[in-house]
């Protein structure tokens, strides 16, 4: 069926008028894309239109997928990942034939499938819409989905999901280490401090030096690997994979609008998008502002099974088995991408190595300047990705995702296993997965601009489930730490352990710190002595005084960078604002035991602020 | 402080290129220096550095350094506390300035920078500098790259540029106190200086140049507090040791030469060319001690990154011949640095009381410094560093077996050469050293002819 003869059918059918057709065809001689989805993105017609004149073009009879037209047991008989890539739903036997629901015209190599899944059985094909297929889907294979979405990595690969908080080994050893404190410290006491506080001054020391070294190093690479505007401009459309964009929502029904005309100012032609909003079972009222926004065509809802964990991966990994496009990126509910990120993200992955399985884009707050939390959470995302992720992109070392604005190959996503979603920084694990994997990632200078955190207790909320992931994380990869050498080798290794493990730890060693210091300074002690011997009392002045220069000295940088010039004096208050992290990082620790997979929910559209 | 820079990075000489000229500058100046060394002179700068560095991995604990200011030549010193390693890390230092100032030469298509730096170095007033104290060097050299920094910061406006500025101006700050003023005044004033810069507001740029410098002496006063009790200033008493402005002007022709060609043009860069000196007054006034040669060499530096680029070859050519004539004057008028009868006599104690046994010397060694300069370890000494001092004072035939009275010692610490301490005879007076023994100690002989062949003072 060529393209004519739709548009013709349409207008002959009076659905769409010439010039409407002139209009389409004017559009996929710029794009490629096909007329039928082109008038839908355009507007001119409705899914059910276009199904019906497809129907009529192919002399396919029309069907509405509902319950009633479904014989689980026939529809189920068809794996699902053949049904997800054939866009095909196998409806009920009739004994001499099977009818099958599909939205494209059927090929030989789904025909020469279904002979094999249903033998002796002809298909007798009907036509239907996209959203009746995935309805389909979803009716059909509810439980597979589920299950693939929550276990799929588990049952692929046990030792990279976790699922499981402690092995048994880990509980083992963690509990030696208890017990040979508890004993040292009831024995000789001064002596086993001294032995507990000499790792922890060196370890302290390593992770100020490696963030020092490799901040700066982002700093040296700062043009590096930058896609340009001419780049961008010399794009050809028509060549433009299909881009698929994830949308997780949960009760974020105050920004959703806002949300969907960010995306719809992206520049990346409509029809090559293929937007998937997921949503929760129990969330009706963000679904309801979202239908209310009256998004275009190539947006699509669905609705994520209920069932714990009840997290964000869980939903991206739902989306992912519906996700139709070569590319795929998360987006935020509160998300401002730049407007050429997704091209710019293409070009990277085009210019970059084949083992570029992810690119990150920047991301920065849109309300810096509401509130000290907003302020110092500018200042802290700066650093990290201007600087901190760059360096680790230069050192080609194992560089943790940020929440959103990952753009990735979607087979590479496939092949990684998809999003963990027992890990609550899922995005800082799946870029450890991927180096151990032999991917890479790398930085693209685009940013996304989202809304800051402004009130402690969100913050606090959000901090201390990201600084529990990152201890998942560290958990997860350190099961085996001689397999974790051996697939990333020891540079990758000792990244992993400074930066994914070592900020936890930083974290909950910090207030001990401040709080001998304070303890000396105000009664001049000299019972602390046997704890620092003159070495181990010079590398903890180093740290204290040194570290914590050059940690503000570079953030400020990375601000003066960003042109927030506002925000450089401010970078002396971060001392303050790591005590928040100390918090929070107990909150993580607690939590960890009693409730590893909760996500904290962290509220958004409460800044009064807009994209400045 | 010279017209807008608007080159690129790439436009610096081949590596091999600075290199080589950084070798050619050094290795002469280094061999110089060694064979100085060699013939018996030390500077008192490398003596001091020395006899700290030795006390304190001697104890085992670096804060016996006393939070001495400056820290970095202590610090650099602590691999390899040796009179040949400080020579060595002075004559690196020159080499950077070389390899710095030959980025200058390309970048200006001319050889006169270089000319005008060696014109400097390969003289007596270079060699005291060089042989004499290496932490200045440093301090110059960091200075320098912090500049260079700050001018890639301003061309290309990557801040990885602006971030080392700041850290080389802090560094620089660990060698001198100028280094804290010369990075105050550079934060405050290169801004202005190149407003293209344009980066608003200017306060935190001025912020992100400072910062360094005032994080470093916040951090050296917290330091100096926590082990001593008291936040030790970079501050030392005015002695009449600094050269004055006028005698740093004589032989700073080229720097004048600039000056003038500035002031024809005069801006807000005629600032900078002269802000410089009168930094090196005001140190002086508050007793910030330099050398002759780091103020001729700091204001050639500025002389060199201050000369117009448009500059005519007649005027290029006065200024080389400028340089050249200052150097022919050096040689003709300053002496070259040779070993003195005292410091002979110095070394000949210090070899003499290298034997004794460990803690086994009570010193007053604040009055030490002409005898410590020679000494090869400190483990024979009790000083007033040292916890057990005040006891062994109080009671020296309990703690240590001798007791040695210098000819600058005022005599209030130790009595000695007054009298005896109590069970200790007089083993021998010689230069003003007079070197007492308890009655059961090993006698501690000096070799009375290493000093035979000295030139007597004053005969230079």
């Amino acid at each position: 069926m060529s393209s004519t003869r739709l548009g013709d059918h349409l207008v002959q059918r009076g659905v769409i008028t010439a010039g409407q057709l002139e209009n389409a065809l004017i559009q996929q001689e710029r794009t490629g894309e096909r007329l039928g989805r082109l008038l839908l993105i355009l507007g001119h017609i409705t899914r059910l239109e276009l199904a019906r004149a497809l129907a009529e073009l192919w002399a396919l009879p029309f069907v509405v997928i509902s319950e009633r037209e479904i014989d689980l047991a026939v529809t189920q008989r068809f794996p699902l990942e053949a049904t997800l890539g054939f866009r095909a739903v196998p409806l009920r036997d009739e004994g001499r034939t099977v009818v099958v629901a599909v939205a494209e015209a059927p090929t030989p190599e789904l025909v020469d499938t279904l002979s094999v899944v249903y033998p002796g059985r002809t298909p007798d094909f009907r036509v239907t819409t996209e959203w009746d297929i995935d309805q389909g889907i979803r009716l059909a294979h509810r439980r597979k989905v589920v299950d693939t979405s929550i276990y799929g990595l588990y049952f692929r690969e046990q030792g990279e999901s976790a699922f499981t908080v402690f092995t048994l080994a880990q509980y083992i050893v963690f509990g030696v280490v208890c017990l040979l404190l508890l004993y040292g410290l009831y024995r000789a006491p001064m002596e086993t401090l001294l032995a507990l506080n000499v790792p922890i001054t060196v370890f302290f020391l390593l992770v100020v030096v490696f963030r020092t070294y490799v901040g700066v190093s982002g700093a040296a690479s700062e043009t590096a690997i930058s896609i340009t505007p001419e780049q961008v401009r010399a794009l050809d459309e028509r060549k433009l994979p299909t881009y698929s964009i994830l949308v997780p929502v949960y009760k974020e029904e105050r920004v959703i609008a806002t949300l969907l005309r960010s995306l719809g100012e992206l520049d990346y032609p409509q029809d090559k998008l293929d937007i998937i909003m997921l949503f929760e079972e129990d969330d009706p009222d963000t679904l309801a502002a979202a239908k209310a926004a009256a998004p275009g065509a190539n947006v699509r809802f669905m609705v994520v099974p209920a069932g714990p964990p009840q997290t964000k991966p869980k939903a991206c990994n739902v989306g992912l088995l519906f996700a139709h496009g070569e590319y795929l990126v998360i987006y935020d509910a509160e998300d401002r991408p730049e407007p050429d990120q997704l091209k710019k993200a293409l070009l990277a992955f085009r210019h970059g190595p084949a083992e570029l399985g992810c690119v990150q884009a920047a991301l920065n707050y849109y309300n810096w300047n509401e509130n000290f939390l907003t302020r110092m959470f500018t200042l802290e995302y700066s650093f990290w990705f201007d600087y901190l992720l760059p360096g680790l992109d230069r050192l080609r070392l194992p560089i943790p995702l940020g929440g959103t604005s990952n753009h990735f190959r979607t087979s590479v996503l496939r092949d990684l296993g998809g999003w963990d979603p027992f890990n609550v920084t899922e995005d800082a694990d799946l870029g450890v997965r991927a180096a151990m994997h032999g991917y890479r990632v790398g930085i693209v200078n685009s940013t996304t601009y989202e809304e800051a955190n402004n009130e402690l207790g969100n913050w606090l909320r959000q901090r201390s489930r990201w600084i529990k992931g990152y201890m998942q994380t560290a958990l997860v990869y350190s099961r085996d730490p001689v397999s974790l050498i051996r697939r990333a080798g020891w540079r990758h290794a000792a990244g992993f352990v400074l930066l994914i493990a070592g900020t936890p730890l930083i974290f909950l060693i910090q207030p001990v710190s401040i709080l001998l210091t304070i303890a000396w300074l105000v009664t001049r002690t000299t019972a602390l002595e046997p704890l620092f011997p003159p070495v181990i009392l010079y590398l903890s002045l180093f740290n204290l005084l040194l570290g914590n220069a050059l940690a503000i000295y570079v953030n400020m940088f990375a601000v003066f960078k960003r042109r927030l010039h506002v925000l450089v004096l401010f970078a002396l208050l971060n001392p303050f604002y790591w005590i928040l992290h100390s918090i929070a990082a107990f909150k993580a620790l607690g939590q960890l035991f009693t409730r590893p997979y909760y996500w904290e929910k962290t509220r958004h559209g409460l800044t009064r602020h807009g994209l400045t | 402080m010279g017209s807008p820079d608007t080159a690129s990075p790439d436009t610096r000489a081949p590596r091999r290129v600075r290199a080589i000229v950084a070798l050619g500058v050094a290795a002469p100046m280094l061999i110089a220096a060694l064979l100085l060394s060699a013939d018996g002179w030390r500077s008192d700068a490398h003596g001091a550095f020395l006899s700290r560095v030795l006390f304190a991995l001697d104890r085992g604990q670096l804060e016996l350094l006393g939070f001495e200011y400056p820290p970095l030549p202590f610090l650099m010193l602590l691999p390899w506390p040796t009179i040949t390693w400080a020579l060595v890390l002075g004559a690196l230092a020159c080499g950077s300035l070389a390899w710095l100032v030959t980025d200058d030469c390309t970048e200006r298509r001319t050889i006169v920078p270089l000319i005008m730096l060696v014109s400097v170095l390969w003289t007596p007033i270079g060699m005291y500098f060089v042989a004499g104290n290496f932490n200045e060097g440093v301090g110059l050299a960091a200075l320098y790259v912090g500049w260079r920094h700050y001018r890639r910061w301003w061309s290309t406006r990557r801040t990885i540029h602006g971030l080392y500025t700041g850290l080389w101006l802090g560094l620089a700050f660990y060698t001198s106190p100028l280094g804290l003023a010369l990075g105050l005044v550079a934060g405050a004033v290169l801004p202005i200086i190149f407003p293209r810069l344009q980066i608003p507001p200017f306060a935190s740029q001025l912020v992100l140049l400072v910062f360094p410098g005032l994080a470093t002496t916040a951090t050296w006063a917290y330091l100096s507090w926590v082990f001593t009790g008291r936040v030790a200033f970079p501050f030392t008493p005015w002695q009449a040791m600094s050269p004055g402005t006028a005698t740093i002007l004589a032989w700073s022709l080229a720097y004048i030469a600039v000056s003038l060609l500035a002031l024809r043009r005069a801006n807000l860069a005629t600032l900078g060319v002269l802000l410089p000196l009168v930094l090196l007054g005001g140190a002086n006034a508050v007793g910030w001690h330099f050398s002759l040669g780091f103020a001729v060499l700091l204001l050639t530096l500025v002389a060199i990154v201050a000369m117009p680029r448009d500059l005519a070859r007649p005027a290029r050519v006065l200024i080389a011949g400028v340089a050249i004539i200052q150097a022919i004057a050096a040689w003709w008028l300053v002496p070259w640095p040779t070993r003195t009868a005292d410091d002979a006599i110095a070394r000949a104690v210090a070899t003499a009381l290298a034997s004794a046994p460990s803690r086994s010397v009570l010193i007053d060694d604040r009055w030490a410094d002409r005898m410590l300069k020679w000494v090869p370890s400190m483990a024979p000494y009790l000083t007033t560093r040292d916890t057990g001092f005040e006891f062994a004072v109080a009671s020296p035939r309990e703690t240590v077996m001798y007791v040695l009275a210098t000819p600058d010692d005022d005599g209030l610490t130790l009595d000695a050469d007054v009298r005896p301490p109590p069970g200790f005879e007089r083993s021998w007076n010689w230069g003003g050293y007079t070197l007492f023994r308890r009655l059961d100690a090993q006698p501690l002989q000096v070799r009375y002819d290493a000093v035979l062949d000295v030139p007597r003072p004053g005969s230079r």
